[in-house]
C-alpha cells in the first residue's frame, strides 16, 4: 500500500526487504514522504518526537537502515497496532469526529459539528473519521458511530474490535470539534507539520486563555495544549469575528516560537429558529408561565462568565421599583455556581417570581424564547452568544453585551446592548425593554426583519473555504 | 423662654440618647462580625488540616471540573439539555 | 484534630442542641484597636471633605459607627476604588473578584441603614480565611508599590530574581518606593521584614553571609504593617504566584491603581506543547492579572509582541489593551569569584570546545545539536561538545541516551549538571563558539551571555535571539531545520576567517548593564504610569 502510493505502482518485490529497498531512495530527504513511511510501518501517528528522531536516523545513516529500524521496531512483539492493517486516504477528504461521534453531549459544539456533517453529506469524497481507544491514529467510523456523529442518537458505543489505520495523504484533513485529548493533539501537530496534508479547523473561542479566571481547573492548560496542536494548521474558520480576534491575538503569540501559524478567517454561525407543536408550546406556557406578567428569558448555565448575578441583582432593582415582570433562567449547573443559587433562594424566599430550569428539551427552549417579552444575555466572553441568536431568530429582543460575538450577532438590529461589567448598566437595558413599549416594538420588528441564513449556507462557506479547488454541489 | 429652652434641652438629651443606642448596635454587629471572622478563619484553617480535607482534594478538584467546561463557551448550558 | 486550635472558644452545653453551640470568644482589645487604626485610616482619605475632626469623633463613638460611615458613604457615591479601599480596611485583606462584586450588587439592592450588616453577610458568605485582622495597614498614596513576593521570602536567584534584585537594588537608591510581599493567609501586602529587604536589595551582601548566621525572615515580634496601595503605581515585578491571581485582577480592575508589570514571555501557552501542563495552567491563570494591566515592559521586543497578541485577543472581550512596550534586559558577564579568567591559555586541549548553556528541555533544542555535532564527527571534524545545564524532564533522559552512545562511539561529548559559575567560566573562556538554537526565548540569555565573553554563537533566526544576533557576533539558523545548523556548525569550526570576523564583532559589541536597564525600565514603565497619575 504504501509502495503504491509512493512509487505509483506495486511492483510485488515478494519481500519486505525488497519493499524497503524500493521505498528507501525515493522517500529519502522528503519530509512528507518520511512522515508517510513512519506512519505506513509503525501502523502509528508519529508524535513530533518520534518522527523527529526518525528523521535524524534516516539523515545519518540512510533511508534504508531507518526504515529498516521502523521495521523492526513494528514487528515486535508488544508493539503498539501490530495486527492493524492500513489504509492511506489520498481521495477523500477526511473529516475528525471522535468526539461528536461518540459523546452523549449535545452542547453547541456537537450541534455546529452535527449540522455541518448532516449538510456535507451529499458529498462524495467526505469520510469520516475518529480515533483508536490509545489514540494512536484515525480510524474509519464504524455504522453507529456515523449514525452518533450525524444524530447523536447512539451515544457510547463499544469500539470496534478490528479497525484499519486510515493515513490522509495529500489530500484536507478538516477538524470541525474541540480536541482535547493529549495523545490525540499531540498527533495532530506532528501531522499538520509534517505531513503535507492541507490541514483545517473550526475555532470556537479561547475562553480559557482569554478568560481563564471563569474557567475550571486544569481546563486552560488542556486548551492550551489544543492551541498547540493548531500552530502549524493551514486555516481556521472561527465562528465569529470575535473568535477571529482572540484566535489571530493567539498566532500573534507564536511569533516568539518563530511559527507563522494558520490563516484565519472568521465564519458567523447561523441561527435558525426551531418550530414547536402547539401542543408543546402549551406545556411550555404552563411550565414556564405564572400569571400574567411578561417573562423574560435567560438562557446559559450557571457560571461566573454568564454574569447571571448581575441578572438577578438588575432584577431586583427593577421589581423593588415596582416594574412587573417574571425572570426565568434556563440552564444547567455549570462551574462555581454556588454564589448564583443562594441569590436565586433568597429573592425565591422574599417572594420574588424568578425560577431556574435545568432539565430542558429542544421544544421547551424554543417556546421559551417566542414566551419572552424579552430576553437577557449579559456574558463577558463569547466565541458565539448563542442565546442571542436564538432570541432574535424567534423575534423576541434581547438585552446583551455592547462587544465581541454579541454586538456582532445583533448588529442588524433587535438588541439593547449594555456594558456587562456596569450591573446598573445591565438594569437600565432590561429596564428599557420592559418599560418602553415602543423601543419594544421597534425592536421586536428589527428582530423579525433579520435576514434568515441556515446551515447550508454555513456548511457550503465552509467546505469553499476549507477546500478552496472544490465546486459547489 | 426658658420652659423652651428646657424643652430644646430635653429633646437633645433624647437626641443623644437614640444615637447612643444607634451607635450601640452599630459597634456591636461590628464586635460580633469581628470576632465571627477572627474564630471563622481560625477553624477553617484547623479543618484544613484534618485528614478528610486532604483526602478529599481530590474530589473537590473533579468536582470543579465538568464536561460543560471542557468544552469552550457556546457549550455549556446546551449540555444541560440532554444532561439535566 | 480540631480541638487545640478551637481551644480559644467557649463551648456551651445545651440540654436541647443536638451539638454543643460553640460562641466565639470577643475580639481581643488589639484586634479592635487593629481596626479602628484601619477605619481610621481609610476614613482619612475617604471622608477627606467632611470638617476637621469629623473622623475623630466618628472613631471616638466607636468601630462600627465609623464603619458605618464609610460603608453609607460608598453606597451613595458607588465609586468602585473607594468600595476596594473600604473593603482592604475592613477585612485586612484585599478583595477578590467575586467579593467585590458581591458586595457592590448587595449595596446596590440594600437601604442605608442595613448596608453595613449586608457587607459583613457577605464576607461571611466569601469564605475567606481572614489572617490579619490585628494588623495595621498604611495607605500608599504618593509611591509606586512593588510586589516583590517571592525575592523577599525565598533565596532562590535565577533568571526573574536576578531581574528583580539587579533593578531595585538600584531603583532604592534613586527613588521613592514601597517594596510590599504578601501577608500571612497571602490576604494582602505588607511591609518587608529587614531581612526580606536586605534579600531583595542587597542581594550580593546576602548571600555572602553563611547560611547558618542568616537572621530569620522574620523575627519574633514582627508585626508589619499592611501595604495598601491607593491611586498610584502598583509594580508586579515577578511572574504572580498562584493564589495571589485573583485578589491582584481584582486590584488592577477596582482599586484606581495602575498597575504596571515586567512581561517576561507567554511561553507557557505559545509553546505550551513542550511545557508541564501545570506550568500552563497557572500561566493561564497569570494573564487573568496581565490582562487587566495598564502597562507591559516586555524583556524584549519579541516577546513585546507576545504580550501584546495576548491582549489584542483579550479585546474580543471589550477589555482596552494595555500598553506594551520593550525594554531588553541587561547582559552580565558571569564571573568566577576569585581567580579571574583566561581567554586562551596554555595547555588549551587541541581540539575546538562547541558549548551549550542551558536546560535539556524540548524548547532548547539539544537533540538536533547533538544531531549537528554527530554529522560534523562523522564527516571528520575535530571538535568537542559540552553542554551545561540542568534538567528534570522525560526529554533530559533522551538527552542522556544520545550523549552516552555518542561517548560510546568515541565522541568527545559531555554533559555538565550542576556545574559552579567557575565552570561555567571556565567553559566560556575556553569555548571556540556556543551554540544554543532554541525553539523559543522571551531572552536568549546564554547567546547574550556568550557574546559579552567574546565568544561567538550560533543561534536562532527569529525572536529575542535574533534580536540579540543582530548586533554581531552570531551565525543564525532555522532550529527547525537540522540541516542548517549542521551548516553553520561546519562554517564556525571550518571557516577561519569567519569565526574571527564573528569574534570581532562579539567584541566590538557595545555593553549594556543592569543600570542601563533599571533606568529604562523607570523611564519606560514607572514614569508613563505616574505621569497618568499625577
Amino acid at each position: 500500500m504504501l509502495s503504491k502510493t509512493v512509487l505509483g505502482r506495486d511492483s510485488q518485490p515478494g519481500s519486505v526487504d525488497g519493499y524497503l529497498a524500493l521505498l528507501a531512495p525515493a522517500v529519502e530527504g522528503d519530509t512528507n514522504l518520511l512522515w508517510l513511511s513512519h506512519a505506513a510501518i509503525a501502523a502509528v501517528f508519529p508524535r513530533h518526537d518520534e518522527f523527529e528522531r526518525f528523521r535524524r536516523d534516516q539523515a545519518l545513516n540512510g533511508a534504508l537502515p531507518a526504515l529498516a529500524a521502523l521495521v523492526a521496531a513494528a514487528k515486535r512483539p508488544f508493539a503498539p497496532n501490530r495486527g492493524v492493517g492500513i489504509r492511506i486516504a489520498t481521495d477523500t477528504i477526511v473529516v475528525d469526529v471522535h468526539h461528536t461521534a461518540r459523546t452523549g453531549l449535545a452542547t453547541g459544539i456537537q450541534r455546529v459539528v452535527r449540522q455541518t456533517i448532516l449538510q456535507w453529506q451529499g458529498r462524495a469524497e467526505v469520510e469520516l473519521v475518529g480515533w483508536d481507544a490509545n489514540f494512536t491514529g484515525l480510524r474509519h467510523l464504524s455504522a453507529p458511530e456515523r449514525q452518533n456523529a450525524l444524530h447523536g442518537s447512539v451515544p457510547r458505543i463499544t469500539r470496534p474490535r478490528d479497525w484499519v489505520l486510515t493515513i490522509p495523504f495529500g489530500t484536507t484533513y478538516i477538524l470541525p470539534e474541540l480536541a482535547l485529548e493529549r495523545g490525540r493533539t499531540d498527533r495532530i501537530s506532528c501531522l499538520a507539520e509534517f505531513s503535507g496534508n492541507r490541514t483545517t479547523v473550526i475555532g470556537f473561542d479561547c475562553v480559557p486563555l482569554t478568560s481563564s479566571e471563569t474557567v475550571g481547573a486544569g481546563m486552560s492548560a488542556a486548551f492550551a495544549n489544543n492551541l498547540a496542536g493548531l500552530a502549524h494548521f493551514d486555516r481556521i474558520s472561527t465562528i465569529s469575528g470575535a473568535a477571529a480576534t482572540e484566535y489571530r491575538g493567539w498566532r500573534q503569540m507564536l511569533s516568539g516560537a518563530g511559527i507563522t501559524g494558520p490563516e484565519i478567517e472568521p465564519l458567523l454561525l447561523p441561527s435558525v429558529a426551531e418550530d414547536v407543536s402547539a401542543a408543546d408550546f402549551e406545556l411550555a406556557r404552563t411550565r414556564l408561565l405564572t400569571g400574567d406578567d411578561p417573562l423574560v428569558v435567560c438562557v446559559g448555565s450557571h457560571e461566573p462568565r454568564k454574569n447571571h448575578l448581575a441578572v438577578l441583582y438588575a432584577a431586583e432593582r427593577l421589581w423593588r421599583e415596582g416594574v412587573r415582570f417574571q425572570l426565568v433562567f434556563i440552564g444547567g449547573n455549570g462551574w462555581n455556581g454556588d454564589a448564583f443559587r443562594r441569590q436565586l433562594e433568597r429573592l425565591q424566599g422574599e417572594g420574588r417570581p424568578v425560577k431556574a430550569i435545568s432539565a430542558v428539551s429542544d421544544s421547551l427552549l424554543w417556546s421559551a424564547y417566542r414566551l419572552s417579552y424579552v430576553t437577557v444575555f449579559p456574558s463577558l466572553n463569547e466565541g458565539f452568544g448563542l442565546p442571542v441568536g436564538e432570541s432574535l431568530s424567534a423575534g423576541t429582543p434581547v438585552v446583551t453585551s455592547d462587544f465581541g460575538s454579541m454586538k456582532e450577532i445583533a448588529s442588524g438590529g433587535g438588541a439593547i446592548f449594555v456594558d456587562p461589567r456596569d450591573d446598573d448598566d445591565v438594569y437600565r437595558g432590561m429596564r428599557a425593554g420592559l418599560t418602553d413599549p415602543e423601543l419594544h416594538a421597534r425592536l421586536s420588528a428589527e428582530a423579525a426583519a433579520l435576514p434568515a441564513r441556515g446551515w447550508s449556507e454555513y456548511a457550503d462557506a465552509l467546505w469553499q473555504y476549507f477546500v478552496p479547488t472544490s465546486q459547489p454541489v | 423662654m426658658a420652659a423652651l429652652e428646657e424643652r430644646v434641652a430635653e429633646l437633645e438629651a433624647s437626641r443623644d440618647g437614640l444615637q447612643a443606642e444607634l451607635d450601640a448596635i452599630l459597634n456591636r454587629a461590628t464586635d460580633r462580625w469581628l470576632s465571627a471572622a477572627n474564630f471563622e478563619s481560625d477553624a477553617l484553617a484547623a479543618m484544613q488540616q484534618t485528614v478528610s480535607w486532604r483526602v478529599t482534594k481530590p474530589l473537590r478538584v473533579v468536582r470543579g471540573l465538568r464536561p460543560g467546561d471542557i468544552t469552550g463557551s457556546i457549550s455549556g448550558r446546551l449540555a444541560s439539555r440532554r444532561d439535566g | 484534630m480540631t480541638d487545640s486550635r478551637l481551644g480559644a472558644a467557649s463551648v456551651a452545653p445545651s440540654a436541647s442542641a443536638p451539638f454543643d453551640a460553640v460562641t466565639p470568644p470577643p475580639p481581643s482589645p488589639a484586634t479592635t484597636a487593629a481596626l479602628g487604626q484601619r477605619l481610621g485610616a481609610a476614613a482619612a482619605v475617604l471622608l477627606a471633605g467632611h470638617p476637621a475632626g469629623h473622623v475623630d469623633d466618628l472613631l471616638a463613638r466607636g468601630n462600627g459607627v465609623l464603619a458605618d460611615a464609610l460603608v453609607r458613604h460608598v453606597q451613595q457615591t458607588k465609586v468602585d476604588s473607594e468600595l476596594w479601599l473600604v473593603l482592604v480596611a475592613l477585612t485586612a485583606a484585599f478583595p477578590d473578584v467575586e467579593f467585590f462584586l458581591g458586595v457592590r450588587r448587595s449595596l446596590g439592592v440594600t437601604a442605608p441603614e442595613f448596608a453595613l450588616s449586608s457587607v459583613f453577610e457577605t464576607i461571611q458568605q466569601s469564605y475567606r480565611p481572614l489572617k490579619c485582622l490585628d494588623s495595621e495597614l498604611e495607605i500608599v498614596t504618593d509611591r509606586p508599590v512593588a510586589d516583590v513576593d517571592f525575592c523577599a521570602k525565598y533565596d532562590h536567584n535565577t533568571g526573574i530574581q536576578r531581574v528583580v534584585r539587579e533593578t531595585f537594588s538600584r531603583w532604592i537608591g534613586d527613588h521613592e518606593l514601597e517594596l510590599a510581599c504578601w501577608s500571612a493567609g497571602d490576604n494582602a501586602l505588607r511591609e518587608l521584614s529587614p531581612v526580606e529587604r536586605r534579600r531583595v536589595v542587597d542581594w550580593d551582601a546576602w548571600k555572602q553571609t553563611p547560611p547558618a548566621s542568616r537572621p530569620t525572615s522574620t523575627p519574633p515580634g514582627f508585626r508589619p504593617r499592611l501595604v495598601v496601595p491607593y491611586a498610584t503605581t502598583v509594580l508586579l515585578p515577578e511572574v504572580a504566584r498562584d493564589g495571589y491571581w485573583s485578589a491582584l485582577s481584582s486590584l488592577a480592575q477596582f482599586s484606581g491603581n495602575r498597575v504596571g508589570l515586567i512581561g517576561y514571555d507567554t511561553i507557557p501557552i505559545a509553546s505550551a506543547d513542550l511545557i508541564a501542563e501545570n506550568e500552563s495552567e497557572k500561566f493561564a491563570k497569570y494573564l487573568s492579572i496581565v490582562k487587566n494591566a495598564d502597562r507591559v515592559a516586555a524583556i524584549s521586543a519579541s516577546a513585546a509582541d507576545e504580550f501584546r497578541g495576548f491582549a489584542r485577543a483579550a479585546s474580543a472581550q471589550g477589555i482596552p489593551p494595555a500598553t506594551v512596550v520593550s525594554v531588553p534586559l541587561a547582559v552580565q558577564t558571569p564571573t568566577r569569584g576569585t581567580a579571574p579568567a583566561r581567554r586562551a591559555g596554555q595547555g588549551r586541549p587541541a581540539s575546538k570546545l562547541v558549548l551549550m548553556v542551558g536546560n535539556q528541555e524540548p524548547r532548547k533544542n539539544n537533540l538536533a545539536v547533538l544531531f549537528a555535532a554527530e554529522t560534523l564527527w562523522r564527516e571528520g571534524l575535530d571538535f568537542r561538545l559540552r553542554m551545561i545545564g540542568g534538567g528534570s524532564s522525560e526529554y533530559t533522559r533522551f538527552v542522556d541516551r544520545e550523549v552516552k552512545r555518542l561517548a560510546r562511539a568515541g565522541h568527545a561529548v559531555e554533559l555538565l549538571r550542576g556545574a559552579p559559575d567557575s565552570v561555567l567560566v571556565d567553559s566560556y573562556a575556553e569555548a571556540h563558539c556556543t551554540v544554543f538554537p532554541s525553539t523559543h526565548e522571551g531572552f536568549g540569555l546564554p547567546v547574550a551571555e556568550s557574546l559579552a565573553m567574546g565568544v561567538p554563537s550560533i543561534t536562532t533566526d527569529y525572536g529575542s535571539t535574533l534580536e540579540i544576533a543582530e548586533g554581531g557576533g552570531c551565525l543564525t539558523v532555522d532550529p527547525r531545520d537540522d540541516r542548517q545548523l549542521v551548516a553553520a556548525l561546519r562554517s564556525m569550526l571550518t571557516e577561519p576567517g569567519v569565526h574571527e570576523r564573528l569574534v570581532a564583532e562579539a567584541e566590538a559589541r557595545p555593553p549594556r548593564d543592569w543600570n542601563d536597564y533599571a533606568a529604562e525600565l523607570w523611564h519606560d514603565l514607572v514614569d508613563p504610569l505616574e505621569r497618568d497619575l499625577r
